[in-house]
């Protein structure tokens, strides 16, 4: 079974999530709008716009689900409304504007799922005035959290697996947010909020901020939990706090601090975050006052070699690997006269050395085509 | 701007993080969400500059480390440091 469509079960089995997007799609889809479904998948939240009322549909995805939206599209009886588009939306084209996008460009805690440089960029070429967005705004949350057992995913790096040393693999784990679920005792205060994130107006840029947490309770701290809820319509909200009892089924963040720290009720906790979105990086700056001070960043835990690096160079110059040049043959080829079989028979001909059989070449070339040809 | 002089000290504002690659230094502003790479002399200045004390003390720590004429590795210094704080990955305390 596709992985893919295990997660696109999932996302329709949550019935809190469902449920919240039934309902906000209800209140704000008017009888009569345009809507655009950015990231469709399976082209639920379309399905729900064609059901409020909507006259058209823009159903937008880059991904191959959007063949399987199709035939669900088809199975429901909305083949005449919606229209499906296969590509990113910051790459499409419309061909009217929209009275309303939705979209689950949420992920785990707000943004790193692309929703701000996604919103930013339709709002500003699809959306008319007055336009409406599901969501509307989103909320980032953040509490330090008791979680030994997400911890000790850091520490397993000291642990010799083996018999070996990988020690330094410890900065890149200690510098990384961890998908987690936590239970509402977990966390060592009441949520903070961050910031709200107005999707009328954010844009992708980095944002930041600073909230101070005060520990209800005696314990440890092992990190920094974050995650969000989103207004999907004046009435409607979504979340997937560890507090919520509608929270939906989608796990929250786990920000880990490079060692516990023992608390007491009254310990304040600072919490410093800078997000830049588009690169999906997040510093964390931690201090328990009085007692430690940390600083994370996943750009310190990226996994970064000094060859793609050494590429990057002002300096460097580029030359084409043979398989580059085999791809810039292909695209040459691409004149719009000549056939895919020809390209590929071409292909076979000219890179004897690349390719050993027709079935190889043709691989090759469906690859360079689908991703620039049209 | 104040005048840069061998007694100035610098900071490394929050929104900048460095870390090293293979002995280069990558720098992100998480401000302009550039990047910045530093070739392995510059990342020992660099470490050396960051480090908290004065751009007389970072010399001293470089001069250490490189038997090159003094005053060349100062000129360095401080042309670095000029080229970093133009580019905000640094400002004078």
């Amino acid at each position: 079974m596709s992985l893919i469509l295990d997660e696109h079960r999932e996302y329709l089995s949550d019935t809190a999530r469902m449920a919240a997007y039934t309902a906000a799609i209800a209140e704000v889809v008017r009888a009569d709008d345009v809507v655009l479904d950015l990231g469709a998948g399976t082209g639920i939240l379309g399905l729900l716009a064609c059901r409020a009322g909507a006259r058209r549909v823009y159903a937008v995805d880059a991904g191959s689900m959007i063949e399987v939206a199709r035939e669900v599209c088809r199975a429901n009886g909305y083949d005449d409304r919606v229209t499906f588009v296969k590509k990113l939306s910051l790459d499409a084209e419309l061909p009217e504007r929209v009275d309303v996008i939705v979209a689950d460009q949420i992920g785990r805690f707000g943004f790193d799922a692309g929703i701000l440089q996604y919103f930013a960029d339709a709002r500003r070429r699809f959306l008319k005035p007055g336009g409406r967005l599901v969501p509307n705004r989103i909320r980032m949350w953040v509490a330090p959290v008791e979680a030994a057992a997400l911890r000790d995913q850091v520490e397993f790096w000291v642990s010799q697996p083996a018999g070996f040393d990988f020690a330094p693999v410890r900065r890149y784990a200690a510098n990384t947010g961890y998908p987690c679920r936590y239970a509402a005792d977990q966390l060592l205060s009441a949520p903070e909020l961050g910031t709200a994130l107005d999707l009328a107006v954010a844009t992708d840029a980095s944002f930041d901020f600073a909230v101070s947490c005060r520990v209800l309770r005696s314990g440890t701290v092992h990190g920094i939990g974050g995650w969000f809820d989103a207004d999907l319509s004046d009435r409607v909200q979504m979340s997937n706090s560890p507090l919520s009892r509608q929270a939906i089924n989608r796990r929250t963040v786990f920000f880990p601090v490079d060692h516990p720290i023992a608390v007491e009720s009254g310990d304040i906790v600072d919490v410093r975050m800078c997000v830049a979105p588009t690169d999906t990086l997040v510093t964390w700056k931690v201090a328990v006052r009085g007692k430690a001070a940390f600083i994370h960043s996943t750009w310190t835990g990226m996994l970064l070699s000094r060859e793609k690096l050494a590429k990057t160079q002002p300096d460097f110059v580029p030359r084409l690997t043979r398989r580059g040049i085999a791809r810039g043959s292909v695209l040459d080829l691409c004149d719009g006269r000549t056939p895919l079989a020809s390209i590929e028979e071409e292909m076979l001909h000219r890179y004897p050395d690349l390719f050993q059989s027709r079935q190889q070449a043709a691989v090759f070339v469906t690859e360079v085509v689908s991703a620039y040809g049209e | 701007m104040a005048e840069l002089t061998i007694n100035s000290r610098v900071v490394v504002p929050e929104s900048v993080i460095a870390r090293e690659v293979g002995g280069e230094t990558v720098i992100l502003d998480l401000d302009s969400g550039t990047y910045f790479g530093l070739n392995p002399t510059a990342t020992d200045m660099w470490r050396a500059i960051a480090a908290g004390g004065s751009l007389g003390d970072a010399l001293a720590i470089v001069e250490r480390e490189y038997e090159v004429d003094p005053a060349v590795l100062r000129d360095d210094l401080l042309r670095l440091t000029e080229q970093m704080l133009r580019r905000r990955l640094i400002s004078l305390a």
